[in-house]
C-alpha cells in the first residue's frame, strides 16, 4: 500500500488532487482571514459556500456559462455575508451564534429551493453545466517535474493568487493597514479618523467573494452536480487552517496544504484495491490530522508565550 | 495662519447634556491663544474631559459656539478635526500594538506611492519631526515592546505628523516617571515656541505652575475661571477647583511602634512567565506604622502583593502576620484575617463595576454573620450598613443600590477603601490608593490611612507617586528591579531627588548599601 502511495507522489498525480482539495479551503480561509482581522470569526464561511455551490450551478446550467454561474455564486455568497454582518454590527448578535444560524439557514434555504424547483430533496445534475476550465500550459506540461505547474483548475490558481494578494493587503496598503488596525484596537483606529464600520463591511464583502469562488468550485469546478450540504465541513476546516496559519496569509496556504495532502492520501488509500480498513476511519484521516496539527501548534504557541523572556535589564552585580 | 487672530480656539457657552440626563458642560467659555500652553484643571468629572470631546469631534455638543481661528465649526468626527488641525493624545492610548512604531503613527494617514505604502519617506518625516521636537523613537520597533513614556511620545509625533497645530493632551503624566514629565514638557515648550496650541488637561497643580502660561479652571460643568499662570499661586487654584480650602492634614501622631505585625522575610517570587521580579525582599511593619514602598511601577511590586495575598506563590521566603506564618495561604484564608487590601488596579480587582455599592461593601464579608442569616442575606442590615458608609466617607452616589460602574474613579476608590477599612484591619495593604484620583478625594483618602494609622493600623504603602510616599511613610523602601536597594527613615532630610536616585538606578547605590552593612 505504501508503495502505491510513493508512487502516486513519484508521478505527481497526487499533488493535482491535493491542489483541487485545497483550493476551496484556501479561498475559504483568506476569506475568513479577512474577517478575522477586523475581529470576528467568521463561522458562517460553511453557508457562504454552500449557497455559492448551489446559485453558481443553477445559473450555469441556465446560461451555459460557468463565468455567470461564479458570478451568480459570489453574489448569493456576498448576500449571505453581509446578512451576517448586519446582524453582528448592527444589532450586535453575537458572532458565533449567527454563524451558526446563517449556516443552518443556508443548508435549508438550498435543500427548500431544491425540492421546489427541481423537485429533489438530494442532490440535483442538471444537463448543460459548463464546467470551469482547467489551464493547461502549452510547453510546461511536456517537462517533467514542471508539468506540475499544468492542468488545474482556473480557480486553483485564483485561490493561490488570492493569498499572495492578501497578503499584498495587508501588509502594503494602507487599506491592509486601517483593516487589522480595527481588528486590533477599534478605539485606536477610530481616533484617527477611520470608518470602522465601513472596513468591517468591505471584509466581509471580500469574504464573500472569496468564498463565493469556492463554492462554485465545488459544484461547477471538481463535479458537475450539487448535493445538499456538499461543503461538508470545507468552512469549518478553513477555520482551523487559519488558527493552523497564525492569521497570516503564507501560514494559512502552509495549513491548508497540509490539510490537502492528508485528504489526498485518505482517498488514495480509499481507492486501493483490496483494503480491509472500514473506510469511515481512513475518511476520518485529514480532520485527526487537522486535530493533531492544531494541538500541536496551540502547545508550541502557549511555549512561546509562558517561557522565559530575554531579560532587559543587566545582572544586578554587572 | 495670520497673527492677527488672536484666539486660536474660542468656546462659547458650551453645553452638553448627555441622553441619561447626565449634564456633563453647562455653559463653558475656554479661550486658547496660539503658541500658547493652556492648562485646563478641575476635579474628575468637572466636565474637562467632555469638553475637549466635544471639541475633537468624538461627542457631539448640546448647545454652544465653537471657533477655530474665527471661523465657527462643528465637527461630526475625529477627521473633521485632523483635518482642520486639531489632534488629541488620550488618556488610554490609541495605539495598535502589534504595528511599528512608524505604522502607529501613519495610521490613518498613509503616504502612498501608487497603490501600496510608503513606509520610506513616511519614515523619513517622523525622524524629522522626532529630532525637532526632541521625542526619540525607533520607527522600527513594534509598540507593544514600548515604555509607556516611549508610546506617549509615539502619540505626540502622530499628532505632529497630521499637521495637527492644536494638540490636547489629556492627563498626560498621569503615567510618566518624574524625569519622563521633564523630557515631556521640554517637548511641549519647544512646540509651543513653534506656534503651536497646546491643551493640557490636568489636575495636578503643580504641573500647571511648570509649565502652562494661562490656566482655566473648572467645576461642576461651568467655567470658574481664566487665569495667567504667572498672576495666580497654587492656593488659588486649588480654591477655585474644590470650592473651598483643602482641609488641613492630619498629622502623623508620634507613637512608639512596637508590636511587630507583618513581616517578609527573604521573599524570591517568579511571575507567571518565570521570571524573577521579586529578589530576596525582607522588610517589616509595626503597629501604628506605614511602610512606604516607592519605586517605578513593573519593578516587582504588583508580584510582591499577589504573593502576599495568594494570588502567586513566592518561590521562596516566608511571610508573617502577627508572628504567624501565612506563606501561600489561599486568598480567602487571608481575606478572614483582620487584613484590608486596597488594590491597584479598581476595576478589574477592587470592585464588580455592575453590582451595586452595597453588593460591593458587602463582597469580602458574605460569609460573617452580620451579613446573612442561614442561606440568605440580610439586605435590611445591608442597606443600613452601606448608607452609614457612604455617609461616612462621603461618597457622592445615587444611593446605595447605584452601581459602582456609574460612578466616578475617585468615588470608586472611596468605596473600596471604605469596604476594607471599615473591617478595622490590624494590617493595611494599599497599592496605588490614589492613582487617577480627583484632588479631594486624594486628601480625604490620605487622611484616612493616616488615621488608620494613629490608630495602631501597620500600612503597607505602595505607590509610583513619591509625593505620597513622602506624605504618608514612616520608612521608605526603594525598589529597584525587585530589590528593596535602600529602606530608610522618612524625616526631613528625605528629597524627592534622593529616592529617584535610588529607583531610577538601583545598581550603583548597591555597592554603598553592601558598604553600610
Amino acid at each position: 500500500m505504501f508503495r502505491f502511495l510513493f508512487q502516486q507522489v513519484l508521478n505527481l498525480s497526487i499533488f493535482t488532487m491535493v491542489f483541487k482539495l485545497v483550493a476551496p479551503v484556501l479561498l475559504a480561509a483568506i476569506g475568513g482571514l479577512f474577517c478575522g482581522k477586523v475581529g470576528v470569526m467568521n463561522i458562517g464561511l460553511e453557508g457562504a459556500m454552500l449557497v455559492s455551490a448551489f446559485f453558481s450551478i443553477v445559473v450555469n446550467a441556465m446560461t451555459g456559462n460557468w463565468f455567470f454561474g461564479i458570478l451568480a455564486g459570489c453574489a448569493a455568497s456576498v448576500f449571505i455575508c453581509l446578512m451576517l454582518a448586519f446582524f453582528i454590527f448592527k444589532y450586535k448578535a453575537h458572532h458565533i451564534v449567527s454563524g451558526f444560524a446563517i449556516n443552518t439557514f443556508a443548508s435549508a434555504i438550498t435543500v427548500f429551493l431544491l425540492q421546489v424547483f427541481f423537485g429533489s430533496s438530494g442532490s440535483y445534475q442538471p444537463a448543460g453545466v459548463q464546467m470551469i476550465p482547467v489551464v493547461n500550459i502549452p510547453v510546461l506540461e511536456n517537462i517533467p517535474v514542471v508539468s506540475l505547474l499544468s492542468g488545474h483548475s482556473f480557480i486553483v490558481w485564483i485561490a493561490f493568487l488570492s493569498v499572495i494578494l492578501c497578503s499584498i493587503v495587508f501588509y502594503k496598503t494602507p487599506f491592509g493597514a486601517h483593516l487589522m488596525a480595527v481588528g486590533e484596537n477599534v478605539q485606536a483606529a477610530r481616533s484617527v479618523g477611520i470608518n470602522d464600520l465601513k472596513i468591517k463591511y468591505v471584509a466581509f464583502i471580500i469574504c464573500g467573494i472569496l468564498c463565493g469562488i469556492g463554492g462554485a468550485f465545488l459544484s461547477t469546478g471538481t463535479t458537475s452536480m450539487f448535493v445538499r450540504d456538499m461543503t461538508a465541513g470545507n468552512g469549518f476546516i478553513a477555520l482551523a487552517v487559519i488558527s493552523l496559519g497564525n492569521s497570516k496569509p503564507y501560514g494559512v496556504l502552509r495549513g491548508g496544504l497540509i490539510f490537502g495532502f492528508a485528504n489526498a492520501i485518505a482517498i488514495l488509500i480509499e481507492t486501493y484495491p483490496g483494503l480491509t480498513i472500514p473506510s469511515q476511519f481512513i475518511q476520518a484521516i485529514p480532520y485527526i490530522v487537522t486535530i493533531l496539527m492544531l494541538s500541536i501548534h496551540t502547545i508550541q504557541n502557549n511555549r512561546k508565550m509562558m517561557g522565559p523572556v530575554k531579560k532587559i535589564s543587566g545582572s544586578v552585580n554587572g | 495662519m495670520s497673527t492677527d487672530i488672536q484666539n486660536v480656539i474660542e468656546m462659547k457657552d458650551m453645553y452638553k447634556i448627555y441622553p441619561n440626563g447626565t449634564v456633563a458642560n453647562s455653559g463653558v467659555n475656554f479661550c486658547a491663544k496660539r503658541g500658547e500652553i493652556h492648562a485646563l484643571v478641575g476635579e474628575n468629572g468637572a466636565g474637562k474631559s467632555t469638553l475637549m470631546k466635544v471639541l475633537f469631534g468624538l461627542e457631539e455638543k448640546t448647545k454652544g459656539e465653537i471657533r477655530i481661528l474665527g471661523k465657527e465649526v462643528n465637527f461630526k468626527s475625529p477627521k473633521d478635526a485632523i483635518q482642520n488641525g486639531m489632534g488629541m493624545v488620550h488618556q488610554e492610548f490609541m495605539l495598535v500594538p502589534s504595528y511599528t512604531v512608524a505604522e502607529n503613527i501613519a495610521l490613518g494617514n498613509e503616504k502612498k506611492k501608487k497603490l501600496l505604502c510608503d513606509r520610506r519617506s513616511e519614515k523619513e518625516q517622523i525622524n524629522q519631526i522626532s529630532k525637532q521636537f526632541g521625542l526619540a523613537v525607533e520607527p522600527d520597533e513594534p509598540v507593544y515592546r514600548l515604555s509607556v513614556g516611549a508610546k506617549q511620545r509615539v502619540e505626540i509625533l502622530r499628532v505632529l505628523y497630521n499637521k495637527a497645530r492644536i494638540i490636547i493632551l489629556d492627563e498626560p503624566t498621569a503615567v510618566l516617571t518624574p524625569q519622563e514629565t521633564d523630557e515631556l514638557f521640554r517637548s511641549l515648550r519647544l512646540m509651543a515656541k513653534d506656534g503651536y496650541t497646546i491643551i493640557l488637561i490636568t489636575h495636578k497643580i503643580k504641573e500647571v505652575m511648570d509649565i502652562s502660561d494661562a490656566v482655566t479652571v473648572l467645576r461642576n460643568g461651568k467655567t470658574i475661571k481664566t487665569l495667567k499662570t504667572s498672576e495666580t499661586c497654587p492656593e488659588e487654584i486649588t480654591r477655585l477647583m474644590i470650592g473651598r480650602q483643602l482641609k488641613p492634614k492630619i498629622g502623623r501622631t508620634d507613637r512608639k511602634a512596637e508590636e511587630l505585625v507583618f513581616k517578609v522575610e527573604n521573599f524570591n517570587v517568579l511571575d507567571r512567565r518565570g521570571v524573577l521580579k521579586v529578589k530576596n525582599m525582607s522588610f517589616d511593619i509595626k503597629a501604628g506604622e506605614v511602610f512606604g514602598i516607592a519605586g517605578v511601577e513593573g519593578n516587582g511590586q504588583s508580584e510582591l502583593v499577589d504573593a502576599i495575598i495568594g494570588f502567586l506563590k513566592p518561590s521562596s521566603g516566608k511571610v508573617f502576620y502577627k508572628g504567624k506564618d501565612i506563606t501561600g495561604a489561599s486568598t480567602s484564608d487571608f481575606r478572614k484575617e483582620a487584613i484590608g487590601y486596597i488594590p491597584d488596579d479598581r476595576n478589574l480587582r477592587g470592585s464588580s463595576l455592575n453590582q451595586s455599592i452595597a453588593e460591593n461593601f458587602v463582597i469580602c464579608s458574605h460569609g460573617s454573620e452580620k451579613f446573612h442569616k442561614g442561606l440568605f442575606l440580610k439586605w435590611k442590615d445591608i442597606r443600613e450598613e452601606s448608607k452609614h458608609l457612604i455617609r461616612e466617607y462621603e461618597i457622592r452616589a445615587d444611593g446605595e443600590m447605584a452601581p459602582v460602574g456609574s460612578m466616578s474613579g475617585g468615588n470608586i476608590q472611596k468605596v473600596i477603601v471604605a469596604r476594607e477599612l471599615s473591617k478595622k484591619p490590624d494590617l493595611l495593604i494599599a497599592c496605588q490608593p490614589t492613582r487617577g484620583v480627583d484632588i479631594a478625594s486624594i486628601e480625604y483618602i490620605h487622611n484616612k490611612i493616616i488615621e488608620q494609622r494613629n490608630e495602631g493600623t501597620a500600612v503597607l504603602l505602595i505607590s509610583a507617586e513619591l509625593s505620597e510616599i513622602m506624605g504618608l511613610s514612616d520608612r521608605i523602601g526603594m525598589l529597584y528591579d525587585g530589590e528593596l536597594v535602600a529602606i530608610r527613615k522618612n524625616d526631613e532630610t528625605v528629597t524627592e531627588n534622593e529616592i529617584g536616585k535610588y529607583i531610577l538606578n538601583g545598581r550603583q547605590k548597591q555597592k554603598e548599601r553592601e558598604g553600610q552593612e
